[in-house]
C-alpha cells in the first residue's frame, strides 16, 4: 500500500512552491531537430540476469540486519542537485530565470511533482559543501524540509558530481536492500554535467547501466549538457531537458508490465523484430 | 529370576518378520513380567547420551538415583543395558529380562504380531524421546532425487520404516521396501537395491562424504539425496512397557517417565555448561570410548521434544501425535504390502500434562529453526538442477497477467497437501518462487524499440510483479494454515520473485525466447511453492542441541 497521505502532501507543497515559477517556457521546435539515424538501441543482457547480483555484499553489511521497509514496493527518488558555481551562469536557464540554479530549482520540484514517489532524499553540493542534507523518507515534515532546503540553497564551489551521485547511489542501494529488492529505484541529477576534475561521473553511469541486476534508474535533468556527456547518454540514462517544462511535467510512462494476450502468430523472435 | 509362562510366541512366517534372523524369530521364551524391575534398554543413538548422563554418580547420587521416586515418596532403582541389536531387545522383553523395549512408530506396527497377540506382552507407549533430525540418512547409487525412489527399490531396517513408508508416499509409484536387519550391508552387497536408509555414520562410509568410490567401504557411485535433517518429524523414537508390567506397576511405570523427563531437562543444561561426558556416554552405548566424537553427533542429529511435546504427542488430535503416526504407518504398510491390514495398538494412557509438576522446563520445541536470510541466499545460489534434486514436494499456481490475486480456493487442497509436507518434512524450507511473463518485455525490446533504461525499469516491474505474486501465495498459504488449525514456522519460508530471469524456453541472443505456445505464456505466469530439503547447506539452520 502506498502512503498516500505523503503524495498529497508532498505534491500539495510543491504545488504552493511552483506557484511563483514561470514555467512555461516555449516548447522546443521539434522541426529544426536534425533527422538522425539511429541504431536499433542495444538490448540488456537477461540471461545474465540470475547469475548478476545487486546490491553489492558490501552494501548488504553496511545495512543492519533487522532493518526491513514496511514496504517492500516503495518508489525511491533520491535527488542529487547541483548548485555549484557554474549554476549561477544565466546560460541555458531559460527566458524565465536569472540563472541555471534558479531553473534548476523549478526543474527538479516540477518533476518531483510529476513522480512523487513515497520516500525522497536529497543530496547536494553548493556553497554549503557537498552532504547529504536528507536520507530516503517521508511525510509532510520531511517533504516541507526538502522543498525548504532546496529553495534555500546558493550556487558556489566546485562540481563533485561523481561524489554526489555515489552518495545518493548509495542511499538507494541500502534501501533496496530493506527492502527485500523490490520497489523503484531513481537517481534524479539535475546538473549543467560541468565536473570538477576526477569527478566524472562516466564509470558509475557505466556501472549502474552495465548491471541488468541494479534497479537504480538514472535520471539526468540537465543544463546545456552536451551530446556525449555520460548523462545524456540515452542508453544509459533517462534524459530530461531542464528547459522543457512539459517534459518535466509529463511525469515517467508507466511500465508495461505483461502483455494481456497471447497472439500465436506474433511470438517468434523474427516476427516480434519485425 | 523371573518365572517363566507356559506361553510362547511360535514361528511368524509372514515377510513381514523376514529381517529377524529365523533363529530367533521362530521360538521367544515369554515370562511373566509383574516385578518392579526398572531395566531401560539402550540403543546406538544420541537420546541414550541422556540416560547415561542420568547414571553418572561420580560426583554423587546420580540424576536416575535422585529422581527415581514414585509420588507417594518410595524410591526405586533405574539401571541402564545396552542392547547392539533389535533382535536381542526384543527377545530382552519376551523374556522380561526388561519390561521395556525402544521402538519407532512403523517399527511398533512391524513387531506387533510378536507381542500383541499375548495381551501379556503387548505394547503400551509410555514415553516420546523425540525426533530423529539429521541421524538419519537416504542414500542410493545412480539417482540424485527423491523423486526417483518411485517404482524402485529400497532397503531399511525396522527402526527406520517410517522413513521409508513416508518417502512411498511422497512419491508417484510406491517403491519396493525391504526390511533388513543390516540395511548398508544389503545396500553394499545387492545392486538391485536403488535406494538404502541407513544411519548418517553409515550414510558417510558409504558415500565416501561425497559420492562413492568403492574404496575404504563405500559403494561405487553412492550419494546421499536425504537426510532427516529435511524430513525431522519422520522418525520417533519412544519406549514402550509391557502391558502386564504397567498394569502390575502403574506408579512405578509413571514414575519413570517422571524420571526420563528431569533427566533430559537436567542434560540440556548440563551439555550448555558442557560438563556431559560424552566419552562415558559413547563407551555405555557404542563399547567404545574413544567414539566420543561419534557420539557428539549422535546427540546433535537428534531432537528432544520436553514436556509440551510429550504432551502433544500423546494427544490424538495433535497433528504428529501418536496415534496419527501409527494410522499413517499402518496404511502406508498396507499399500507397501507390508501388512495385510491394521492392527490394533495401545494408545499412550499416562495423563503427561501431569507430570510437570517440577519441571521447569516446559518449552514446546517449535522454536525458529532457519535462518531464513541464509535459506533465501542459499536457495537463490542453487541452480535450477539443485532445485529440482531437492525438491520434496512442490505445487504450481498460475496467475492472470498483471494479477498478484488468485482463486484460493481453486488451490486450497494442494495448499494443505503442501502444509501437511512442510509439517512432515519440518526441517526443509518452504520456498516459494514466482516468475512473470517475458512476452510483452519482448515485444517492447524487438518491436518498440525500447532504450535500455527503459528495458531495466521494465525488468525492475516484471520483478515487482513476480514478488508481489510470491507474497500473495505465502499469505494464502499462512490464511490457510490457520483456518485448518496448523501453526506454521514462519521462518521456514522463503520468498524468491524472480521476474523473468528463468524463462521457461530458455534464451535466445541474450532474451527470453518467446513462448511457442499460449500454455507456455500463461505457465511463464507461475508460482512454484516446493518443499526443499537444504541438508548441504549448513549455514541454513540453527543448530539444536548446541546450547
Amino acid at each position: 500500500m502506498k502512503p498516500i497521505y505523503f503524495r498529497l502532501g508532498l505534491l500539495a507543497l510543491l504545488s504552493l512552491s511552483l506557484a511563483a515559477c514561470k514555467e512555461d517556457a516555449p516548447e522546443p521546435d521539434a522541426q529544426s531537430a536534425p533527422e538522425v539515424q539511429r541504431a536499433p538501441p542495444p538490448t540488456v543482457s537477461v540471461a545474465v540476469l540470475g547469475a548478476t547480483q545487486w546490491p553489492s555484499d558490501e552494501i548488504v553489511a553496511q545495512v543492519g540486519e533487522i532493518e526491513t521497509a514496511a514496504d517492500p514496493f516503495a518508489e525511491n527518488n533520491m535527488l542529487v542537485l547541483d548548485m555549484s558555481g557554474s549554476m549561477e551562469a544565466r546560460e541555458c536557464s531559460g527566458d524565465d530565470h536569472s540563472s541555471r540554479a534558479e531553473a534548476a530549482k523549478t526543474a527538479v520540484l516540477t518533476w518531483l511533482s510529476a513522480n512523487p514517489g513515497d520516500n525522497v532524499g536529497l543530496v547536494t553540493f553548493s556553497a554549503d559543501g557537498t552532504k547529504l542534507d536528507f536520507p530516503l523518507g517521508q511525510g509532510s515534515a520531511h517533504a516541507e524540509a526538502i522543498v525548504n532546503r532546496i529553495q534555500s540553497l546558493q550556487p558556489k564551489g566546485g562540481t563533485p558530481l561523481l561524489l554526489a551521485m555515489n552518495m545518493g547511489y548509495e542511499e538507494l542501494a541500502k534501501q533496496a536492500v530493506r527492502q527485500g529488492g523490490t520497489g523503484s529505484y531513481r537517481l534524479i541529477v539535475i546538473t549543467d554535467g560541468e565536473a570538477s576534475k576526477g569527478h566524472d561521473p562516466r564509470d558509475l553511469v557505466s556501472r549502474i547501466a552495465s548491471n541488468p541486476a541494479d534497479m537504480v534508474e538514472l535520471h539526468t535533468i540537465g543544463f546545456c549538457i552536451s551530446g556525449k556527456h555520460s548523462l545524456k547518454d540515452t542508453d544509459r540514462v533517462f534524459y530530461t531537458d531542464a528547459n522543457s517544462p512539459a517534459d518535466l511535467k509529463a511525469g515517467l510512462d508507466a511500465t508495461q508490465g505483461e502483455t494481456a494476450s497471447f497472439d500465436a502468430g506474433n511470438t517468434t523472435f523474427e516476427e516480434l523484430q519485425q | 529370576m523371573r518365572p517363566f509362562s507356559t506361553a510362547r510366541v511360535m514361528a511368524v512366517t509372514s515377510a513381514l518378520l523376514a529381517s529377524l534372523s529365523p533363529a530367533v524369530a521362530e521360538d521367544y521364551p515369554v515370562r511373566d513380567c509383574r516385578d518392579p524391575g526398572v531395566v531401560l534398554p539402550m540403543v546406538p543413538s544420541g537420546f541414550d547420551a541422556i540416560a547415561t548422563h542420568a547414571t553418572d554418580d561420580l560426583m554423587g547420587p546420580s540424576i536416575f538415583q535422585r529422581n527415581a521416586k514414585t509420588e507417594g515418596g518410595d524410591g526405586f532403582e533405574i539401571e541402564v543395558r545396552t542392547y547392539p541389536s533389535f533382535e536381542a531387545q526384543l527377545a530382552d522383553y519376551l523374556a522380561c529380562e526388561t519390561p521395556f523395549m525402544r521402538v519407532t512408530h512403523a517399527q511398533m506396527s512391524h513387531i506387533s504380531d510378536l507381542t500383541e497377540p499375548n495381551p501379556a506382552t503387548a505394547m503400551v507407549p509410555i514415553f516420546f524421546y523425540g525426533w530423529s533430525n539429521g541421524a538419519d540418512a537416504v542414500i542410493s547409487r545412480g539417482h540424485t532425487k527423491v523423486s526417483e525412489l518411485s517404482g524402485a527399490q529400497i532397503v531399511t531396517d525396522a527402526a527406520r520404516l517410517d522413513l521409508a513408508l513416508q518417502l512411498g508416499q511422497d512419491v508417484d509409484t510406491f517403491p519396493s521396501i525391504t526390511v533388513s536387519e543390516d540395511p548398508a550391508g544389503s545396500f553394499a552387497s545387492n545392486s538391485a537395491l536403488d535406494f538404502a536408509i541407513v544411519s548418517a555414520p553409515q550414510a558417510e562410509i558409504l558415500t565416501a562424504g561425497g559420492v562413492g568410490t568403492g574404496a575404504e567401504g563405500s559403494v561405487d557411485g553412492a550419494r546421499e539425496v536425504l537426510t532427516t535433517t529435511s524430513a525431522n518429524r519422520v522418525i520417533g523414537h519412544m519406549l514402550v512397557v509391557r502391558k502386564d508390567f504397567y498394569d502390575a506397576n502403574p506408579e512405578i511405570t509413571r514414575a519413570t517417565v517422571r524420571a526420563l523427563l528431569k533427566a533430559e531437562e537436567i542434560f540440556r543444561e548440563d551439555a550448555k555448561k558442557q560438563v556431559v561426558d560424552f566419552e562415558r556416554a559413547s563407551e555405555m552405548v557404542l563399547g567404545d570410548a574413544a567414539l566420543e566424537d561419534q557420539m557428539m553427533t549422535l546427540w546433535r542429529g537428534v531432537e528432544t521434544v520436553g514436556l509440551a511435546g510429550l504432551v502433544d504427542w500423546g494427544d490424538p488430535a495433535s497433528a504428529r501425535s501418536f496415534r496419527t503416526l501409527i494410522n499413517a504407518g499402518q496404511t502406508a504398510m498396507v499399500a507397501a504390502g507390508l501388512r495385510d491390514a491394521a492392527v490394533a495398538l495401545n494408545d499412550p494412557e499416562i495423563d503427561f500434562a501431569s507430570l510437570g509438576d517440577d519441571i521447569w522446563d516446559k518449552r514446546r520445541t517449535q522454536t525458529s529453526g532457519f535462518d531464513q536470510d541464509a535459506a533465501t541466499a542459499a536457495i537463490q545460489a542453487m541452480s535450477n538442477e539443485d532445485i529440482d534434486d531437492s525438491t520434496i514436494a512442490s505445487v504450481t499456481i498460475l496467475f492472470e497477467p498483471q494479477q498478484a490475486v488468485f482463486p484460493v480456493s481453486q488451490y486450497q487442497d494442494a495448499f494443505e497437501e503442501a502444509l501437511e509436507k512442510s509439517r512432515i518434512y519440518a526441517g526443509a524450507v518452504l520456498s516459494i518462487e514466482a516468475h512473470s511473463s517475458y512476452l510483452g518485455y519482448l515485444r517492447g525490446v524487438l518491436k518498440s524499440g525500447w532504450e535500455p533504461p527503459k528495458q531495466k525499469r521494465e525488468l525492475a516491474s516484471l520483478r515487482n510483479i513476480s514478488t508481489a505474486r510470491a507474497l500473495s501465495v505465502r499469505d494464502a498459504l499462512l490464511e490457510t494454515a490457520e483456518q485448518i488449525g496448523y501453526t506454521i514456522d514462519k521462518s521456514q519460508i522463503t520468498i524468491d520473485g524472480r521476474g523473468i530471469e528463468d524463462p521457461l524456453g530458455g534464451f535466445c541472443n541474450d532474451l527470453p525466447c518467446p513462448p511457442k505456445t499460449e500454455e507456455e505464456w500463461k505457465a511463464s505466469r507461475r508460482v512454484i511453492f516446493r518443499v526443499i530439503g537444504m541438508e548441504s547447506e549448513a549455514e541454513v539452520f540453527t543448530p539444536l542441541n548446541e546450547w
